[in-house]
């Protein structure tokens, strides 16, 4: 399962967001800073070597965001991915665990679990790890094996 | 030198690694995972060393430098061996979640991914090998390990 570019786009356009205000502000670490900037349309092409196309033009981003709606941004990213994950068999059920300020964690149960099911689940968050925001913002995968999936009854389930 | 530094480094963590499996064969899988991620990233530095490549400090930019693609990368590697990294440095990043409140639950899921890092961890070990760099003893597979005494 080949990762959706348009995931890939919106995940490395954050990431240059959060160096921006840090650079912009002195900010050592933006984990825990309000960030207030003002922005224009995102706009422009984005080589990636998978494709080039335009950025779709965005809305003005807000003129102040703070760490827990940057990680609704990338939230919303991985529940796309993996909704489309469920469409296409590759994964039965997965549900988040957000911890405000901290860090965002999926348990994922895959229909079949292996090595070569797990390398294409993590195809999105291989490319999330290579990006500065990863430090500052962490994302877990954690796969659950179907006989264990009961004890988080209480979780969200995003599929 | 500096290679060496990062070999030293490297047999140290496997010391230990085999230690733990030794000594508490059932549990601390998140530790072993751990240990076998850390192992492994001074594996990569000392191949970066003796490519003569700087693949960077923190994580991400590490991460970012052995991946290949249209980003000059310091030093990528082959897709598979790439993969296999990077499966382990999931995996202990994961590892050290600690969001999970039912540890009988998270023990049981460490153990489930440690059978597997193992196998990545193996197969990223036989690549740097390979690539020239001098390995240590061969890790104790706790999953196989006979018993001692």
């Amino acid at each position: 399962m080949s990762v959706d570019p348009s995931y890939l786009f919106r995940l490395s356009a954050l990431d240059s967001e959060l160096a921006t205000a840090s650079k912009a502000y002195g900010l050592q670490s933006a984990s825990n800073a309000v960030l207030q900037f003002t922005t224009e349309h995102l706009q422009g092409t984005f080589q990636t070597g998978f494709v080039n196309e335009p950025v779709a033009a965005e809305a003005p981003l807000r003129a102040s965001r703070d760490t827990d709606k940057l990680f609704m941004e990338v939230d919303e990213v991985v529940r796309k991915y993996l909704r489309e994950a469920t469409e296409r068999k590759l994964v039965k059920t997965a549900f988040v665990k957000f911890r405000p300020f901290t860090d965002l964690m999926y348990g994922i149960v895959l229909h079949k679990d292996n090595i070569a099911n797990r390398k294409k689940l993590y195809r999105l968050l291989d490319f999330y790890a290579g990006l500065d925001m990863s430090e500052k913002l962490p994302v877990y995968f954690q796969v659950i094996p179907d006989r264990l999936v009961c004890r988080f009854s209480g979780e969200e389930f995003i599929s | 030198m500096k290679q060496q530094k990062f070999l030293n480094q490297a047999r140290h963590n496997e010391d230990f690694h085999n230690s733990l499996c030794r000594e508490f064969e059932h549990s601390f899988f998140d530790w072993k995972i751990t240990c076998l991620f850390y192992i492994s990233i001074h594996y990569l530095k000392a191949l970066a060393v003796k490519r003569n490549r700087y693949i960077g400090n923190h994580h991400a930019e590490i991460n970012r430098n052995i991946k290949s693609g249209p980003h000059n990368p310091a030093m990528p590697i082959s897709r598979t061996a790439c993969n296999n990294y990077m499966q382990l440095f999931h995996h202990s990043q994961t590892a050290r979640y600690d969001g999970f409140e039912d540890l009988a639950t998270f023990n049981e899921l460490k153990r489930d991914d440690y059978q597997q890092a193992l196998q990545w961890f193996d197969a990223f070990k036989k690549f740097v090998g390979s690539s020239g760099v001098a390995m240590c003893a061969k890790i104790i597979l706790c999953f196989l390990q006979v018993r001692v005494g």
